[in-house]
Formats: C-alpha cells, sequence, structure tokens
C-alpha cells in the first residue's frame, strides 16, 4: 500500500489532536507558572513548540506501538545492535571510572576543571565515549 | 564461529545487499556475520536457515 497525505492523515490524527491537546495544557500550567508573562503568549507558544514532540512520542510510543516494538525487534537482529549494546557498556565503564579519577585526583591537586565533577564531566566522558567506541566498532569490521 | 553464509549466497546468486533485504537487516550485518566477526541471534540464523531451506547447524559451525 502507498504511502499517500490521506493514509498519513488518517494514521497521524489521533495523536496530532491529542498532541495540540497536551500542548495547550502544557501552555496553561506554563502560564499559571509565570504570572509576569503575557498568559495568551505563553499558552500559544508552548502549545505549538511542544506539539511537534508530543504527538510523535504519542504516535511512536501509543498509538502506532506494533510498528514501533516491530522495528526494534527487527532492529535487534542486526550488527548495529551489538555494537550499540557494547559501545554503551564501554561508555558506562569509562564514565564511572573517570567520574572517580577526575574526582580523586582533580580533588587531591586541587585542580577547579577536573573537580567537583558535574554533569559536564558526565555528559563528555558518557557520550564521548559511546561515540568514539561505536565508530571504532564500525570502521573495524569494514 | 564458522559458517556457509557466503558459499549459500554464492549458489543462490544473491548480493550481500539483496539477502540483507531479504533478511530484513543491514548490509553490514551480512558481511559481518560472513566474516565471522558477528554471531546472529538464534530468530536471524533461523531465518537464514529458512531462506535456504536447510538448517541452522548446516550454515553455522562452532
Amino acid at each position: 500500500m502507498g504511502v499517500t497525505m490521506r493514509s498519513i492523515v488518517q494514521a497521524w490524527w489521533r495523536a496530532a489532536v491529542l498532541g495540540l491537546a497536551l500542548g495547550l495544557v502544557f501552555g496553561l500550567l506554563m502560564a499559571s507558572r509565570n504570572p509576569g508573562a503575557p498568559a495568551s503568549v505563553v499558552v500559544v507558544v508552548t502549545a505549538f513548540t511542544t506539539w511537534p514532540v508530543i504527538t510523535v512520542a504519542l504516535q511512536v510510543l501509543w498509538f502506532d506501538r506494533a510498528t514501533t516494538e516491530r522495528d526494534i525487534a527487527q532492529g535487534e537482529l542486526g550488527v548495529e545492535h551489538a555494537w550499540f549494546q557494547e559501545a554503551a557498556a564501554t561508555a558506562f565503564a569509562t564514565m564511572i571510572g573517570g567520574l572517580l579519577f577526575l574526582e580523586g585526583v582533580g580533588g587531591a591537586l586541587n585542580v577547579s576543571w577536573m573537580a567537583p565533577v558535574g554533569l559536564v564531566h558526565a555528559l563528555v566522558l558518557g557520550l564521548g565515549t559511546f561515540a568514539g567506541s561505536y565508530l571504532w566498532l564500525r570502521f573495524a569490521q569494514r | 564461529m564458522e559458517n556457509r553464509l557466503a558459499e549459500l549466497r554464492a549458489e543462490h546468486q544473491l548480493s550481500q545487499a539483496a539477502l540483507a533485504e531479504l533478511l530484513g537487516v543491514s548490509r553490514q550485518t551480512v558481511i559481518s556475520i560472513e566474516r565471522g566477526r558477528f554471531d546472529p541471534s538464534l530468530p536471524l540464523a533461523f531465518t537464514i536457515a529458512r531462506h535456504f531451506g536447510t538448517t541452522i547447524e548446516d550454515i553455522f559451525r562452532p
């Protein structure tokens, strides 16, 4: 079956409507939490900026969950999934070890950019190791 | 783990890309299996065996 505008609308309209409704609710919540800002602007901006994200999340995680689960199961068959798992395990171990190292050495030597460790250290160590490890596995297998 | 995937694929005159398409995996997955760098999961091994009309143990050897 080909993908047409009509089939897209039929598949997505429920998520789009519910996404907009939830976006408006978030907007009202934001407006109530920020009494100093013009309420109508806060509601409209929040609703329309969160709408696409909420719509996609609802469609992928709820309305079309069967397709998502099928795609995930199919994706797990590939070598890329094995690389992903290996890279994630490497990144986790490196991040924990790296944070302990930075905190210990940075604290002992009183190096300001090393200790105390924070979110940036964790992100750089974790994401950097994950990306490097995944790319290494990918190119090593070529 | 050794396997006869490349041999079977050649017998059936399939490219790596064509086999990957049939199995629903990436071409890199087929390449990695053929080179013995990636052991496929049981569901994928069954799919491969079914596709070539043979058994898993006929294709994969420990």
